[in-house]
Order: structure tokens, then sequence, then C-alpha cells
């Protein structure tokens, strides 16, 4: 701690310098936190996929529907534990590109396939009681200002109301949090399926598809292959996947994102590991009679080494640092802007460890110079 | 009275490429405690190069160089290093300041390799700011002092650590005639006064008379001379 007051005063020898080093790491962790986000958004996805939930859609894809009664064929799956009935009643809400995502489900059926969700067994009950009810998230809640007590007309995107409307009125029992880990049932509108199956105008007594729990997550595509083998050679054949496979499914559509990014950042980090390098290794040229100096007073090969490095490091974890807290404010507005919606996984760990090795790095030549930096030659300017 | 330096057939032969240059030739040389010693000699006579072994900055090629009763020249760069620290004060002509640090900070740099707490060391230094009367300049960074008042800084900054000996390598070749006599005036101070012992290089031979004796170099062996107190 002693020394901080020379790394310091070393750290802004050139304020002029210094600043534009930091804007150019800054503006390195900016990119960085937003790809490091993404990636980690993605592998999150896939980790919190629960790979004891199988999800049985018909052969044709999740728009086919299947009848509801196969629900009853699934819970006697030797190896099923729970199977839960789902409709896709996501659509516009208030305005047109604005879309609300909801599921009709029966609420017990739910409840044993997802034990994530953070609901409470009083808003169950309540959704339970009441038809038309509704379960909402608390993050629509804050962005539509729903309230406890509301009515609030749903516009689906496939379906239309047995009156001929468009609008599907539902009324909000309960509010429970949005939470980035929650189970498959997570960041939805909760709706009884009844209310809605007896309401809309087509497909009654069918459904998008089946949530099934297993008993031996390890057995996943064992079960898979069991289940649609029952349906082999109906009308409507399925396909079951776990939620893990289809979330990983899924990200491999857009290609190896990871690779993509890993060269971006690699690419980004390559060039400004020289530019931060010959700013330090210039720093330090500067600085010759004044390490000899240090080294004169008595300060020792290390001491000199390491206030050169962490003259590096403070330099390159605050830019780090204040790159990263760019990149999470950014991040929503460029996943808006290219019409991703995956929310940013942890990306501070990583970038922190980058800016340490980008430090050390950067720092190693002008601190292996300090260390064999002889005392005379140094005074002597040479 | 052991002397606190003593060099014995000290040799220091540098390497230019493929040619070996000799600048001391089989030096002697005794500096007793409380002396105040003046080196004269013209350029390239090897001055710097003595003062340079003298305070551990260098080591010789042959010989050995023994200060307060330490034969540095066997000392390792760690130990050597923290020798300096403890016994050495050094001066330069061109002051060396660290450009970024106000004056108490440039003077509390050796005390930061102590054990001593941060009031302590706070302590040290304004005594050695007010022994070179520089109190009410401790907060001003070298820019915005004068040569003298730089010098004065560096001075303190010699004796903060209350070391055994002061190096001083022209301290007033930067200096004008008037604060030149100031700072000599004050190195013969720490020397009549704190005890301090003084070896100073110097091409002024009226700076040579603050000094209690002087040694002329040539080509790099000595040529003892009495020198007229001051």
């Amino acid at each position: 701690m002693k020394f901080l007051p020379l790394v310091w005063a070393g750290v802004w020898r050139r304020p002029g310098r210094t600043a534009l080093t930091l804007i150019s790491i800054i503006s390195a962790f900016v990119i960085f936190g937003i790809l490091q986000g993404f990636t980690s958004g993605l592998s999150r996805l896939v980790a919190n996929a629960q790979a004891d939930v199988l999800i049985t859609q018909s052969r044709g894809g999740p728009l086919d529907r299947l009848p509801i009664a196969d629900l009853d064929i699934l819970k006697r799956t030797p190896g099923v534990r729970a199977a839960a009935r789902t409709v896709f009643f996501g659509g516009p809400f208030r305005q047109p590109n604005a879309f609300l995502p909801a599921q009709a489900i029966d609420p017990d059926e739910a409840r044993a396939v997802d034990d994530q969700l953070h609901i409470t067994p009083a808003q169950w009950a309540a959704l339970k009681a009441t038809r038309s009810g509704a379960l909402v998230t608390s993050d629509h809640a804050k962005l539509y200002g729903f309230k406890v007590g509301d009515r609030v007309p749903l516009t689906p995107q496939f379906y239309t109301n047995k009156d001929g409307g468009r609008a599907f009125p539902v009324d909000v029992v309960g509010i429970y949090p949005s939470n980035p880990d929650d189970g498959v049932f997570g960041g939805l509108v909760l709706l009884n399926y009844d209310y809605i199956d007896q309401s809309r105008a087509s497909n009654a007594g069918t459904v998008n598809g089946y949530l099934v729990r297993i008993d031996d997550p390890l057995k996943s595509g064992v079960m898979s292959v069991a289940i649609d083998r029952q349906f082999a050679n109906s009308p409507h054949e399925t396909k079951t996947y776990s939620l893990r496979q289809l979330a990983l499914a899924s990200i491999a559509r857009l290609g190896d994102v990871g690779l993509a990014v890993r060269l971006i950042a690699g690419a980004v980090f390559f060039a400004l590991l020289f530019s931060v390098g010959s700013v330090m290794i210039q720093s330090g040229r500067e600085r010759t009679v004044e390490l000899a100096v240090l080294k004169t007073l008595g300060f020792g090969d290390a001491t000199v080494v390491g206030i050169t490095i962490v003259e590096a490091v403070v330099i390159c974890l605050a830019a780090a640092i204040a790159g990263l807290l760019i990149s999470t404010a950014l991040y929503p507005v460029v996943m808006k802007t290219i019409h991703f919606n995956v929310k940013a996984g942890p990306a501070l760990p990583a970038g922190l460890i980058v800016a340490l090795l980008l430090a050390l790095v950067a720092g190693a030549i002008p601190a292996w110079r300090a260390a064999r930096l002889s005392i005379v030659d140094g005074l002597a300017g040479r | 009275m052991e002397p606190l330096v003593s060099m014995r057939g000290v040799v220091k032969r540098y390497k230019r490429g493929s040619e070996s240059i000799q600048v001391l030739h089989n030096l002697d040389l005794e500096v007793q405690p409380g002396e105040f010693l003046a080196l004269m000699g013209p350029s390239g006579s090897g001055k710097t190069t003595l003062l340079n072994l003298i305070g551990g900055l260098d080591r010789p090629s042959d010989g050995e160089v023994v200060v307060a009763g330490e034969h540095i020249d066997d000392l390792s760069g760690g130990q050597l290093a923290r020798w300096r620290a403890r016994h050495v004060g050094f001066v330069f002509q061109f002051y060396h300041l660290m450009p970024t640090l106000s004056a108490e900070r440039n003077v509390e740099l050796p005390l930061l390799l102590t054990r001593l707490s941060g009031a302590q060391r706070r302590q040290s230094v304004a005594a050695a700011l007010e022994l070179v009367g520089l109190t009410d300049r401790r907060k001003h960074k070298p820019s915005e002092l004068s040569g003298g008042q730089q010098q004065r800084v560096a001075i303190a900054r010699a004796i903060v650590t209350d070391p055994t000996l002061l190096v001083c390598d022209e301290p007033t070749g930067d200096l004008d005639r008037e604060t030149a006599e100031e700072i000599l005036g004050l190195l013969q101070l720490l020397n009549r006064e704190q005890g301090k012992t003084i070896v100073m290089v110097t091409h002024d031979p009226k700076a040579a008379q603050f000094a209690s004796r002087v040694v002329h170099l040539d080509k790099g062996a000595l040529a003892a001379a009495p020198a007229e107190a001051a």
C-alpha cells in the first residue's frame, strides 16, 4: 500500500497518453463484455435447461397440434413422473411489435413438471380458483403496469375468440418473480387451459406439446425414443427431445457462436496488446533515469519490477471494469438491435482474467528491462 | 580509528565492444568517519567511477571495497541494494527527483523501504525538510521549485534515513555561484554538526574548499594533495 502513491504517480506521468490508453482498453472491453455476456448467456440457457424434462411435440413441428388424449398415455409411460399440457398463447400486446409470451396450462400438471418456479402455493390456488385467471411475471407487471385484480385483454397470435373477437380477457390473480434461472415455465404469463380451450374458436381439445418429467435424467435419450415409439404410425406422430437438447440445437442453428466470439475477441486483444505494450515500453524508456534512481536508493529488482507491473495492472483493470460496466448498460440495446433475446451471462470474471493477462504481458518487457537496468547506465540515461 | 571507506588495489575496467578500457588502476583510498572529502580531476579521470564504487552502485573488476565494515564487493545485487538503503545517501548533479511526486513524497522514497509506519515516515520527512529549510515547499513538485530548492530536496532525500555516508556527484554543477555556495554550506553543516561523512566529486576548486580534504585523480590513479580548510 505504501508504494501506491509511487504507482499512481507513474500511471499519470503523462496524463494525455494514459487517457488515450484507457480509452482504447475500455473500447476493447466494451466489445468483449457484450460478446462474453452473449456467449455465457447462451451457455446459461443450456445449463438451466432441465435435463430431466422432455418436450413432446408433433413430428410436423410445434405448430401442429397433438390431441389432449395423448396426455394419459404419456402419464402411464414407465419412467415418466409427470406430464403437462402446453398451448402457446403468446401474441402482440398493446403494440404490434410488443410480444407478450403466454401459455395455457393445467396448474397441477405444471407444478409437477417444473418445481423451479418461484410461485407460491397461494398463487397456484388463486389460478386454479379463477377460471380466467393469469399469473404474470414481475418483469411484465413492471413493463405493463399489471396489478392483481386487473382485467387484461390478451390477443394471441394463433387464435380468435368464439365470440368472433381477437381478445381473450384474463384476470391477473398473482405476480411471480422473474428469475433468469426459472424453469421451463419461467418468464411466461400462465393461464388456465380449460378457459382457453373452451374460449378459442378452433383447435379445441388439442395442445402444442407436452412437457414430460422423467425419473432418471441420464435416460432422457432412451425415454425420448420410448415415448415416440408409442405414437408411431398414429395420425399424430411425435418427436421428443430433452429441453437441454432443444437448447443446444437452437444455439447450433446460430453456428459456432463460441468460436466466432473467441476469434473476434482474440483479434481485438491481439491489436490491443501491441498498442498497450508499446505504450508501456515507451513509458519505461522515458523513465530509465527514474528507475535507476529508485535502484540507487535501494529499491531491489523485484520491487522495481513489481511497481512496473502494478502500474500496468492498475491501468488495465480500471479500464476493463469501466468497459465491462459500459457493456452491461449497452447489452440490452445491442440485443434489441440484432433482435436476440438472450439474457447476459456473467462477463466480469472472464474480463478481469483477460485484463490481468493483458497487463502481465504488456508490462513484461518494461519490467524485464527495469530488472536488468544497470544503475550506472541508467543514471547516465543510456 | 577504523576508516569508514577502505579501498585496496581497486581496478575498474569497462568493455566497449571488443575493447577493454581500464578506468581505475590499482587504487588505494581511505576515508575516515566524519571526513568531508572532495574528489577532483579532469573529465575522464575516473572520479564518478570511484564514487560509484564507494556508493555501491558498481563493482570493482579487481581489489576490495570495504565501507562501514562491509565488503561490499562481495555482496549480491539484492544485498547491495539493501546495504545502500541503510548506509548511503546520494546527491546528484541533476537532482534526479521524481517529477510527478511532491517534495515530501520524493523525500519519503527511501523510507518506503523501511518498516516505519506512515506517521513515523511523515515525521522523518518533516525533520529532513526542516533541516534543508524547505518546510513551506513540501507540497510543491520539482517543476515548481528552483534548481537550488530541488537540490535541497535531493539532500533531504539523501539524509532522511540518517545514513552513515553521503556521496555527492557534482552537487553544484548545475547551480549558479550563490546557490552553489548555499548548497555547499548545507553539506558542510551536515558534516560538522550531524557528523556525516561526505565524499564529493567536483570540478570546481571553490567547491573543493568546503571539504576537509581534497584528493586528485588523474588517468585513474590517485595524487593526494592537502586541501585548505574552508
